[in-house]
């Protein structure tokens, strides 16, 4: 039998397996087949091992065969983000600098999907260690958007948004410092959600920034979104940062949400997102038709301020490289990854460091140099001042609303071959969520004249991350548009 | 008008241990400026009675028995380096400037 891989989602292949309609292993042919019709257009993979997920897939049959499947979705594969370790797998973070590197753990989160049967499989492109917002810095280069193909997918999780958007796999694992999983999604015509900070552990994520560093799951609808967060979250002794309490029944409860959920919610509007010179029209128009899409079901929407807003980026900027540079001292070509001949340790230092791509070493020597006696206190400490106010201010708005809704990017997606810029102002809408570890998730809403997506923001409150699903969910069932699935 | 800070790149790279070629200095010091720049606001920051963030958010401190673990063997923990040694040491090459000379 044939199955349209690209209307499949989780929940559709668990209902599809527990009926019998086809097998772990039909399944694995069906995303291999497909793979192999558009991955050479797509190019969102780093690597992937298909006779190694096919022996997975028998696995789960088998143990479906016996009646011990380890949960309804034993035996369905996802890509991971080539910055996430799996035990077995390379794990690059699309860099030169460890490239052969092969971790001798698990991720939890990998620990966690793994105990529920999900196959982690192939290692999605990213831009080098999780900075850049194109997927066009990786070492095994660029990958094209779905959508069309002279554009680039977003980043740096654009390999995981691209094979999803793509339907090369039904979802994947993606990591967000600053919109990483958030501004793809957007591009690719699928859901990102990064959770509230500590909601999924970071052991075992090859760490970028880490006050502001978030695993979390790239799909086809917020059902999807919800099963996989309630697969990988939870307390892990190996995280410090990781919250207490679990999200167990989150997935039915989303399930269970209908549009009636949005009477009388109160959706704030912030005025230094909507009013900001950069938003492009098509960004703006996607907003303002779901505003009137909440209104018409119920919702109340109120205005509100944000105005520490317009030095966040900067302060965004300053933390997440002075973060990043302490974390990637690690990369020595000494201990594990590629290693630069040099005469002396110092040498071996420089020259395997150097390796670098211009894109990281930028932003490394950036935040050296913002740690140093001579800046610490202006740059980094003042930062870290703004973010104090920011998160009061997110305080104070989330007395007065309960979700907040934005534009996902100010822009569309830039061409693939336009020469890279210094373009902070692609994460303004991002990096505020992460500086204040408030859970966020960005919704496909619209498709273009052109034919490109549109993606929209729903922003709630530290630890609401199950309220902030509820939402999308009643927010999905009125949509008018019910499918985003790319000409390919 | 404040004249813009200028920073060394050369001074930077040594700091953070990266090689940069002749080229790669001139072009990242224009850009290193232009992101200094874009963060120059950060420095006219007047709060001084707000406390630095230094973690967005906690649910606590998390505890645990001060007992050792063994996450890795000795093998797994070798198992990347580059250049290993009787299966026991990473390998590198000589890290005094000469014989018997302390730098």
């Amino acid at each position: 039998m044939s199955v349209d891989v690209k209307r499949l989602t989780i929940h559709q292949i668990a209902d599809d397996l527990a009926a019998g309609k086809y097998s772990c292993v039909e399944l694995a042919q069906f995303y291999l087949e497909r793979i192999q019709q558009v991955e050479p257009l797509v190019h969102a993979f780093c690597k992937y091992d298909g006779k190694d997920l096919l022996r997975k897939a028998a696995e789960a049959d088998a143990r479906r065969a016996a009646g011990k499947q380890l949960s309804p979705y034993d035996g369905i594969l996802l890509g991971m983000k080539d910055n996430i370790s799996v035990k077995g797998q390379s794990c690059s973070c699309a860099s030169q600098t460890l490239l052969g590197y092969n971790p001798p753990f698990n991720a939890t989160l990998v620990t966690c999907l793994e105990s529920k049967g999900f196959i982690p499989f192939g290692r999605m492109n990213m831009d080098e260690f999780a900075m850049g917002s194109t997927t066009r810095s990786s070492v095994y280069g660029p990958t094209s958007n779905p959508w069309g193909l002279e554009y680039f997918p977003g980043g740096s999780s654009g390999g995981s948004a691209a094979a999803v958007g793509a339907a090369e796999l039904p979802a994947a694992i993606g990591s967000d410092t600053g919109g990483s999983i958030r501004q793809p999604a957007a591009f690719c015509g699928v859901y990102g959600l990064k959770p509230t900070y500590g909601r999924v552990s970071r052991y075992g994520i090859a760490a970028m920034a880490s006050s502001l560093d978030q695993g979390g799951p790239l799909t086809r609808d917020v059902i999807d979104a919800a099963i996989l967060l309630e697969s990988m979250s939870g307390f892990d002794p190996l995280d410090a940062m990781t919250l207490h309490d679990s999200l167990t029944g989150l997935a039915d409860a989303v399930k269970n949400t209908d549009a009636g959920f949005l009477k009388g919610l109160r959706v704030g509007l912030v005025k230094e997102y909507m009013n900001w010179s950069e938003l492009e029209p098509a960004c703006r128009k996607a907003v303002e038709n779901a505003v009137e899409l909440l209104k018409s079901h119920g919702a109340e929407i109120i205005e509100v301020d944000l105005p520490t807003t317009l030095l966040a980026t900067q302060a965004y900027f300053a933390i997440m490289m002075a973060e990043a540079s302490t974390n990637l001292e690690r990369i020595d070509g000494i201990r594990y990854g590629s290693q630069e001949p040099g005469k002396r340790l110092n040498d071996i230092y420089l020259n395997s460091r150097g390796k670098f791509g211009e894109n990281t070493k930028l932003r490394l020597l950036a935040g050296t140099l913002i740690i140093t006696k001579q800046c610490y206190q202006d740059y980094f400490v003042n930062a870290q001042k703004v973010r104090t106010r920011l998160v009061q201010e997110f305080r104070e708005i989330f007395k007065k609303c309960d979700i907040l809704l934005t534009p996902t990017s100010p822009t569309m997606p830039g061409r693939k071959d336009a020469p890279p810029s210094l373009k902070f102002q692609a994460d303004f809408y991002g990096v505020d969520c992460n500086l204040a570890a408030n859970c966020a998730i960005s919704v496909p809403a619209e498709i273009t004249d052109d034919g490109m997506p549109v993606g929209i923001q729903f922003i709630a409150a530290p630890k609401k991350d199950e309220f902030l699903l509820k939402m999308v969910r009643a927010y999905e069932l009125c949509r008018p548009l019910k499918e985003f699935i790319p000409n390919l | 008008m404040e004249q813009a800070r200028r920073f060394d790149i050369r001074h930077v790279a040594k700091l953070a241990m990266i090689g940069l070629s002749p080229e790669e200095e001139k072009k990242l010091q224009g850009e290193l400026d232009a992101i200094m720049e874009f963060m120059e606001p950060l420095t006219r920051v007047n709060m001084p009675n707000v406390e630095p963030t230094i973690r967005p958010f906690s649910d606590g401190n998390a505890w645990r028995e001060d007992d050792p673990q063994v996450l890795f063997s000795r093998e797994d923990m070798l198992a990347n380096a580059p250049y290993t040694e009787d299966d026991e040491y990473i390998k590198v090459p000589q890290v005094l400037a000469e014989e018997g000379m302390m730098q």
